[in-house]
Parts: C-alpha cells; sequence; structure tokens
C-alpha cells in the first residue's frame, strides 16, 4: 500500500541474523501501524515469557503518517511484553529515528534474542549491522549520544539506554536527542536485558505517498493553521506547562504523593515562572509546537521541563523551586529513568520515612536526597532497591497497608492528575490498555466542564471517545495528538492526510474499528499472559477511595467506590466485555479476532 | 465585588490574570466579557459549579474561566 514502505527489519541478538520481511496489506488495513503493528506483532510472537528473558521482543513501530512533513509527526511507538507490569507496555516517542527509519525503507523494527556482549544496531537503509558498543555501556544517554553522533554524523536518528536501562531498572525507559523519552513501562530494561545499547538509523530514501502534491499542500495549509489558533503563542510560552496552574485550580495536581490536589507553592513554579526562566526550546522533529522548555538548572546547566516531570518531580515530592525540578529532570534524562514513575517513586519513599516504616529519614521537599535517590533507583541500590521495581512491588515488600497510597494501576505509577474529586479520570487511569497512564483518555478537562462529581453513563461513553482517538488513531497512524488536543487542529486533517498518503479514504467509524480491534488485542494480550487478570486489575489505588483531600476547594472529597463500579461495569458494556473484563466471543468476532478469542478461553 | 479569573491563553487575549467587577446586580456573564471572547472550548466555573456564558452573575460570585485543556 503507498504510504509504508511494507516491511518490517527483523534482527536476532542470540545468533546475528537480520531479515526483511513483507507486511501483509491486510495487517496495515486493519492495524494501521505503530501501536497496531506492535501489539499484532506481540500477540503473535511473545507468549508467557519474562519480559527480561532472551524470548522477550521489542518493536520499534511507526504509523503511515510517521516521519512525514506533517504537523508533530516525528514520533515512533516502542512497544514489548513490560518487565514493570507484565502486560502489554508501549510508549510513544518524538525522534528523528522515526524520520530515518521511514527513509531507510522500514515502518518497524523486531529485535528478538540477546547479545553475548553489549552492542548497538545500526541501519543506513539496506545496510544492517550489528556493532559491538562496549565502549558506550555505562556511558548517560546524554554522553552516549554525543558518541554515537561522533561516529555517524549528527544526522542520525538515535534511540538509546541510560545505566537504569543496563542494570535492568524496571521504570527505566528509552531516551532519544538528549530529552526526549519513550516507553514509560520499562522497555528501557528490555533492551538492557539484550545488551542492546541503542539503535542508530540513517535513511537516505523517501517514502512514497500516493499524492505527493495534495500532501503538499495540505501540509502547509496545517501547518499554517496551527500557527493562526488563537491559544498558539500562549502555548508557545508555557506549552504543556499550562496545566500546571489549570490542576492546581481544579485541585488535582499530585501533592505529596497524592495525598492533596493543591500545593501551597504553585505560584513560585507554574507556567508563569517558566515562562521568566526560559533561556531555549526542545522538540520532536516536524514539530511546530515544540514543548521542551530549556532553563538553567540548580546546577548552571540547560534542562528541559514539561508538566509531567514538573508535577511529578516538584509538588509530588514536596519541592517548590523549578531550577532544582530541572536538575532532577536532567538527571533522570541521563540515567534513562521514565520521570513520572521517578516521581511517583520518590514520593512513595517520602511517605514511608514520614510514617516511620523506612529507619531512613526523608523529608518532602529534600533536594540533595531526592538526588541521591535517582542514582540510588538508577543502580537499584539502598533505597532505590525497594522502589526499582516500582511502587506496586515496594509495597508487596514493605507492606503494613502501603498498597493503599502505591499510587499505580496494574503497576504502572499515575501520571500527573490527581483524581479524588475526578471520578471519570480515574476510570481512565484505570482502564488505560498499559496501566495508568494519561495519553490514552484525559476525560478530567471534560467532567470539570460538566460534573465533576457525577458517576453518569456520558462520562464513560466520553472517556471510551477519547480512548478511541488518542489510544486508538494516534496511537497506530502514529502522530502526535497534541496539535488537537492543545491548539484545537481539526480532527478533521488526518482522514485527508491518510488519503493523500495511502489513496485510500478511511471514515472515522473505520478508523475507531481499527482502533477498537487494537484495544482488544492488548486487553487478551493481558489475559494471555497473566491468567488471573480481569477486573480487579482495573482499579485505581486505594487512597483515591478511603482518603480524601484534608484541605482546599475539594477537602473531604474522594472517589466513592459503589458509584465506580457501576461505572466500570457501564464501561464493559461499552466495549463488548463481560463483567470479569474479558472481551466476549461476539465482539472479538466482530473484529475478525475469532482466533484470539479461542486462545483467551483455552 | 465579584472577582473573575482568566486561566492559560484566555488570561493573553484579556489582557489580566484576575478582574474585580463591582455589582449592583445579577449581570450575565457574556457582558461582563470583551466581544471577542472565545465562546467555544472553554470551562466556566461560577462559584466552582459548571455554568454558562448566560450564567447570572452575583456581587459575590467567584469566575473561572479555563481552557479546555487536553493534559498531554
Amino acid at each position: 500500500m503507498k504510504g509504508y514502505a511494507g516491511k518490517w527489519l527483523r534482527v536476532n541478538l542470540s545468533n546475528g541474523k537480520i531479515s526483511k520481511e513483507e507486511i501483509p496489506e491486510q495487517v496495515q488495513r486493519d492495524y494501521l501501524g505503530g501501536r497496531g503493528f506492535a501489539v499484532k506483532l506481540l500477540w503473535d510472537e511473545v507468549r508467557r515469557v519474562d519480559p527480561l528473558s532472551e524470548g522477550n521482543k521489542i518493536v520499534f513501530s511507526t504509523g503511515p503518517l510517521s516521519g512525514q512533513l506533517l504537523p508533530s509527526a516525528g514520533k515512533m511507538v516502542i512497544a514489548s511484553k513490560s518487565p514493570l507490569t507484565g502486560g502489554y507496555g508501549d510508549g510513544n516517542i518524538g525522534t528523528m529515528a522515526s524520520v530515518h527509519l521511514r527513509r531507510a525503507g522500514y515502518d518497524a523494527v523486531i529485535v528478538e534474542g540477546k547479545a553475548s556482549r553489549p552492542c548497538y544496531l545500526f541501519i543506513e537503509d539496506e545496510n544492517v549491522r550489528i556493532i559491538e558498543a562496549g565502549d558506550l555501556w555505562g556511558k548517560n544517554t546524554f554522553d552516549a549520544q554525543d558518541l554515537l553522533e561522533k561516529q555517524h554524523g549528527k544526522n542520525s536518528g538515535i534511540l538509546l539506554i541510560g545505566p537504569a536501562g543496563e542494570h535492568r531498572i524496571r521504570m527505566a525507559t528509552v531516551i532519544s536527542q538528549k530529552g526526549r523519552a519513550g516507553g514509560r513501562p520499562g522497555l528501557g530494561a528490555v533492551m538492557g536485558s539484550k545488551n542492546l545499547k541503542a539503535l542508530v538509523i540513517k535513511g537516505t530514501g523517501s517514502v512514497s505517498n500516493f499524492d505527493e502534491a495534495k500532501l503538499k499542500e495540505l501540509s502547509k495549509k496545517g501547518y499554517d493553521e496551527i500557527k493562526a489558533k488563537e491559544s498558539y503563542d500562549f502555548w508557545m510560552k508555557q506549552g504543556t506547562m499550562q496545566a500546571f496552574e489549570w490542576c492546581n485550580e481544579n485541585a488535582c495536581l499530585p501533592t505529596r504523593n497524592y495525598q492533596e490536589g493543591v500545593f501551597e507553592f504553585s505560584k513560585e513554579m507554574d507556567g508563569y515562572v517558566l515562562d521568566k526562566l526560559h533561556v531555549g526550546r526542545k522538540g520532536c522533529p516536524m514539530c511546530n509546537m515544540q514543548c521542551g522548555h530549556l532553563i538553567k538548572d540548580a546546577s548552571g546547566k540547560e534542562a528541559e521541563l514539561d508538566y509531567e516531570n514538573v508535577a511529578m518531580l516538584g509538588p509530588n515530592i514536596g519541592l517548590r523551586s523549578l531550577p532544582q525540578v530541572a536538575l532532577l529532570n536532567r538527571l533522570a534524562d541521563e540515567w534513562g529513568l521514565d520521570t513520572i514513575s521517578l516521581g511517583s517513586a520518590i514520593g512513595f519513599l517520602m511517605e514511608a520515612s514520614e510514617k516511620g516504616l523506612l529507619s531512613e529519614k526523608i523529608a518532602w521537599g529534600d533536594f540533595d536526597e531526592a538526588q541521591r535517590l535517582v542514582s540510588e533507583i538508577g543502580r537499584g541500590e539502598g533505597l532505590g532497591k525497594l522502589v526499582s521495581k516500582g511502587v506496586k512491588v515496594a509495597a508487596e515488600i514493605l507492606g503494613k497497608g502501603s498498597h493503599r497510597w502505591a499510587m499505580h494501576v496494574k503497576g504502572l505509577e499515575i501520571s500527573a492528575y490527581n483524581c479524588h474529586a475526578c471520578p471519570g479520570m480515574a476510570l481512565s487511569f484505570a482502564t488505560s490498555p498499559i496501566g495508568a497512564h494519561h495519553k490514552d483518555a484525559w476525560v478530567i478537562a471534560w467532567e470539570v466542564s460538566t460534573d465533576r462529581f457525577s458517576y453518569n453513563k456520558a462520562k464513560v461513553e466520553k472517556l471510551l471517545e477519547f480512548q478511541r482517538i488518542r489510544g486508538g488513531f494516534f496511537e497506530s497512524a502514529t502522530v502526535c495528538r497534541l496539535p488537537w488536543v492543545e491548539v484545537s487542529f481539526g480532527l478533521d486533517w488526518y482522514p485527508d492526510y491518510l488519503e493523500a498518503i495511502t489513496g485510500e479514504r478511511r471514515s472515522w467509524e473505520d478508523l475507531h474499528k481499527v482502533g477498537d480491534r487494537i484495544y482488544n488485542l492488548i486487553r487478551a494480550y493481558w489475559k494471555r499472559e497473566i491468567p488471573e487478570f480481569g477486573r480487579s486489575w482495573d482499579y485505581p489505588p486505594e487512597r483515591w477511595f478511603e482518603e480524601p483531600h484534608s484541605h482546599g476547594k475539594m477537602k473531604g472529597v474522594k472517589v466513592d467506590r459503589e458509584k465506580y463500579e457501576q461505572m466500570l461495569s457501564w464501561y464493559y458494556e461499552l466495549r463488548g466485555w463481560d463483567e470479569r473484563g474479558i472481551p466476549k466471543e461476539e465482539t472479538l468476532r466482530a473484529l475478525g479476532l475469532e482466533e484470539v478469542s479461542k486462545e483467551i478461553r483455552g | 465585588m465579584a472577582e473573575i479569573r482568566f486561566l492559560g491563553y484566555l488570561s493573553a487575549l484579556v489582557g489580566r490574570r484576575t478582574e474585580k467587577v463591582e455589582l449592583t446586580k445579577p449581570v450575565p456573564l457574556r457582558e461582563l466579557l470583551p466581544a471577542s471572547f472565545p465562546r467555544e472550548n472553554i470551562i466556566i466555573l461560577v462559584d466552582e459549579h459548571p455554568a454558562d456564558l448566560d450564567t447570572p452573575i452575583r456581587p459575590e460570585s467567584s469566575v473561572a474561566l479555563m481552557p479546555m485543556l487536553s493534559g498531554g
């Protein structure tokens, strides 16, 4: 099909075998790309293996929009069986690797096996090699990026892991371009388990699209429309950090391990403060609304900030200084640690200390201790060892009721929205297909604008609508959702782009069916890999049900458990899943997944 | 006095983050905003309750106007 390379590259690190395989056109249509390709491959090829064993595989996957000269299209999905959750795990990343992979003539790379020694994968069009990386092993992601650029030139797409991934820390992520990150559910650890330090991709070809002239015209119009949006100038000043003030106003800013939703020092570190400290900008390829803001960190080096890392490494650990948060964020990127999980892990330790469950004293907002914990978590040593497998496992080890405030769903730490007073968003986190992440459905603004305290079916329908668009379409077309979600760039652009690229007109109804197929296959994957998987996995932490906010405008508010149960049942009903949360046979059949149904039913 | 708070890009549009308005009787919100103020994709809370541009603003009301963010 036009717009695709039509093949994926398979590299076996155990035996060095490299092969190029055709992607059936039916797979391109049914799964679109990105997350769709990834879950199809993992379902077919990775079953019942230890995620950190040689039997696991990691997929680097693009979609038809990826790498094209289109608004915010420099994206790629990285997916694997997650060592953090034990289920399906993925993350998207903005990187030149997406652009180069498409130009090199591949839609995806599948890495399997395990190298006997540290290595990196070099892809230059048809030339694919596994290269020794002994000199890179142990280097942080910034230094390793510099060394690889020196070796292969700056015009390369580089994906790599830091020491945390090498140590197989389960909150290790994949980094590109000194700050772009993707693969929250421990995908950096999967690379580390394969002795794979990096991928270096150089593509010199081009993607063959159906109507290049039309695509060029639509591209220019799209970029122009984004710049003309009335919210654009403000976006360029604050980016995602405008959510900081928004969340504090609406009492959903995670504060001191999600105990509260309002931070008393919020005005010292909001988007207006960021704007004053701003010294530069970073972002992904093909983007004209880059979201990474550079400031001078507490050590005087330039470091990047956005909302998630500020909220999780700021209020969530009681820290009130943007330069200090920026330093922690830079360290996390250098170590190759996911900043959301890191902030949650440090917050968990601080609360455990406050409650007297640890012999060590770690006060809220202790910047020196926080720095020490980053490296301890990155090495899996000291207190870092306790949380390096995630807060779920940490709570199992620590006991004493700590599971009630271990802030995760399915083992993945919750991103930066406190949901005591946002039951719809709590359900969004709980039904996210990779564990608690905001990327699939962010229903919180809609529920604040309507009735945040209600538990109605309309809220669940809205959640599903967002999952189909965000987690279904954007993750499989593999293009950034931010133009749509942040400056109201119209969704109608995307079928037009797809048509110019592939030559096929696809309706939203059709694209949503693709999204539903992907969601059901991910759900089936969890069920196959974890036989006991089911309804009990779709709940937020006890804290949101049991411990209301102690102050602020939402004082006394918490999630109502019985009403939450009703919303979860509505969600299953709308998805075509049974009361245990397992896709019904007829649901899978309607999506062409009959064989999947047989497998999960034994 | 009624207080109106503008969040996000809405503050840039009106040139301020907070406005105090002296009122002697309830007035529909739209009459307190510039004609060019966005009508769509915004969240309106009056005394913490969802509201719209026709909601009467009382002399002691607290109004928050914010963009319909979509959370990154």
